[in-house]
């Protein structure tokens, strides 16, 4: 379960990243 | 919950219920996403030959790259259904925050690439004679995290590079590189060698 859990934890902080980045990227991104 | 936030959650749910309302009645995209992912396990199981060890090892990595392929196809297929007839300009047209567009995108492709995964996985499994309930919790919450990274991604890319209908859009380029780790700790995190010895 160790492995597994470190993985979670990593994709938990790529997801929010990616997440909050692609939100706020996405208007910029249809307006072009 | 205030007025604005509540407005904002009716229109997300009310893009992801287009989506998935439309999805319902056509499964032109369903029907040839899973197709697609059963063909590449089969497929996987093919190259990798009868060896039964092989194909344990080399399990995780080829379910993922299913996920993967077929998720890329579900994301261009997304917008472009919204091209035809200029769809995606009185879209725009709506009013309110556009970012609820995109949320609502990513909640319909969410629960699609999900239900393509609940046939996906048990599949592979069996094809490739994984103990699935052994690993089911740890499985579950990687699927469903490494999912979410991929349509977060996926739909944000599927929206870029001005796909007209008809053609794919860069997403299927653009996704793959950006996206590695989710894919890479889906494969990680369930994968055994012989011996119990994670591979490198």
């Amino acid at each position: 379960m160790g492995e597994v859990g470190a993985w979670i934890r990593l994709l938990i902080v790529f997801d929010v990243v990616f997440f909050i980045a692609c939100v706020l990227a996405f208007e910029h991104v249809i307006e072009e | 919950m205030s007025g604005p936030w509540r407005a904002e959650l009716g229109r997300v749910a009310a893009v992801a219920w287009k989506d998935l309302t439309a999805e319902r009645r056509t499964r032109a995209n369903a029907n040839a996403v899973l197709f697609f992912a059963v063909l590449v396990l089969v497929l996987f199981g093919f190259a990798f030959g009868p060896d039964a060890d092989a194909l344990r090892v080399a399990a995780p990595g080829v379910l993922w790259l299913t996920v993967l392929f077929s998720g890329v196809l579900a994301f261009n297929r997304s917008y472009q259904v919204e091209l035809e007839n200029g769809a995606f300009d009185v879209l725009l047209l709506y009013p309110g925050d556009r970012r609820a567009i995109f949320l609502g995108k990513v909640v319909a492709n969410l629960v699609f690439v999900l239900l393509i995964e609940a046939l996906v996985v048990p599949l592979a499994a069996l094809l490739y004679g994984l103990p699935l309930l052994a690993a089911l919790p740890g499985l579950a919450a990687v699927v469903l995290l490494a999912t979410l990274g991929l349509v977060t991604v996926g739909t944000f890319y599927g929206a870029m590079g001005e796909p007209r209908p008809g053609t794919g859009s860069p997403a299927a380029v653009a996704v793959v590189p950006h996206r590695d780790p989710a894919p890479r700790g889906g494969r990680r995190s369930d994968d055994r060698g012989p011996g119990g010895r994670p591979h490198g």
